[in-house]
């Protein structure tokens, strides 16, 4: 939670708001990747779309 | 009013500009890890009415890719949704020779290019002969026989074929029940429901986007991501006792229920009895599952012997598949390859021009 809070303060003093979609999502990817874990790479099932 | 105006445009461009580095980073970070193991096939159905029938189609006049590891394989629809370089009509030009082309995802050729399917392999050997020939690919992906049947005689028969081609694959059987669409009852095929268009819904109103047809094709990001959440939904009503139908792409066992094989067999007598009515010679091909086994199982050649004219069976083509560098693509979702399509094109050919 540090390095968030490390974050949130650096982008608050230079006035870096541009660097937050890109923080935001690349955490929401994370988090994917670690409890999505393996599941969206079952090749042999169709998705309905 | 005219500086704040600029500085509201400014962080909008900011953040559409922030918003396009992060997706490129994802989108480099997914590529990175998975590319290998993704597929980007997207489905491109929608519905269509035939008779008092609604069931799936390929969207008509529309180009696209597929794309996985081992290539990327293109695609051509025409104005009825047929995987097809031409538009075709009901009427049919004087001596022209029709051939329509039923089946699911290995038919449609989803792991091939345009003219590698079997359908325009035929076409092309059989206009070298100095035939006029059309022949229809009106395969999709996910369908099974029941969808088969209800296309040809509902919509196919219209286009007045001299020959009709089903492509028979071990997942039919699965396919055939979660459609629902036929049930036995008392020994008898009885029509349960006219209806079965999963996914179509939300298909007609994404697929209008362009951006999303374009992510579809060329984003392991945009396949990552509604994979994965796609997968939770399931996981999520799974964990309440309601599991959402999955269709698969191989067949997942080769242990068919006493119900699944009744119902290929009832589908298969109705379509040759149709076929049969009209004069129409059906040719059935056996699509090899991974490894050469075949789609039909011993207690069923009986069926397919009898309810077509010719019956293509895997199991008498070892020699021609062992002789293959590939039968199936090494990846991706295991569809038969180039090399398999042009054997089974040959085979419909030369039956062809012998009953023609």
């Amino acid at each position: 939670m540090d390095i968030l809070k490390d974050l949130w303060l650096f982008m608050k003093e230079r006035k870096k708001f541009w660097l937050a979609p890109i923080i935001i999502i690349l955490l929401l990817l994370g988090v994917l990747i670690v409890f999505g874990g393996s599941s969206a790479l079952a090749p042999f099932i169709y998705t309905l779309f | 009013m005219a500086g704040k105006i600029k500085i509201w445009f400014g962080n909008i461009l900011i953040l559409v500009v922030s918003l396009t580095i992060a997706f490129l980073i994802g989108e480099g970070v997914i590529r990175l890890l998975y590319k290998d193991q993704i597929t980007l096939f997207p489905r491109y159905t929608t519905d269509a009415h035939y008779g008092e029938f609604s069931i799936r189609r390929m969207i008509p006049n529309l180009k696209f890719k597929h794309r996985s590891v081992d290539g990327v394989f293109h695609f051509k629809t025409n104005n009825k949704g047929f995987r097809s370089d031409e538009d075709i009509e009901y009427a049919k030009k004087a001596n022209e020779l029709r051939v329509l082309v039923i089946g699911d995802s290995h038919s449609f050729g989803a792991e091939v290019n345009q003219e590698e399917c079997y359908a325009a392999v035929t076409q092309y050997l059989l206009r070298e002969n100095g035939l006029d020939v059309t022949v229809i690919n009106a395969g999709f992906a996910g369908s099974g026989t029941a969808e088969h049947l209800v296309f040809l005689e509902n919509e196919g028969y219209k286009y007045d074929p001299d020959f009709v081609v089903l492509g028979f694959y071990a997942n039919d059987f699965a396919d055939n029940v979660r459609s629902s669409i036929f049930k036995i009852n008392n020994d008898s095929l009885i029509l349960n429901n006219k209806t079965y268009l999963p996914g179509v819904k939300i298909q007609n109103v994404i697929y209008k986007f362009g951006l999303v047809r374009f992510l579809g094709q060329n984003s392991y990001l945009y396949a990552y991501l509604y994979n994965t959440i796609w997968a939770m939904v399931k996981e999520s009503f799974s964990k309440k006792g309601k599991e959402i139908a999955v269709e698969y792409a191989v067949a997942m066992d080769d242990d068919y229920s006493d119900y699944e094989q009744k119902l290929v067999r009832k589908l298969l007598e109705r379509m040759y009895n149709f076929t049969s009515e009209l004069a129409i010679p059906l040719i059935i091909l056996d699509i090899p599952r991974v490894g050469i086994q075949s789609s039909v199982p011993d207690n069923l050649l009986d069926t397919f012997n009898n309810n077509s004219n010719y019956f293509i069976y895997s199991q008498d083509l070892l020699k021609e598949y062992s002789q293959m560098k590939l039968a199936h693509v090494p990846n991706g979702n295991r569809h038969i390859s180039a090399e398999s399509h042009q054997l089974l094109g040959n085979l419909v050919v030369e039956y062809i021009l012998a009953n023609r």
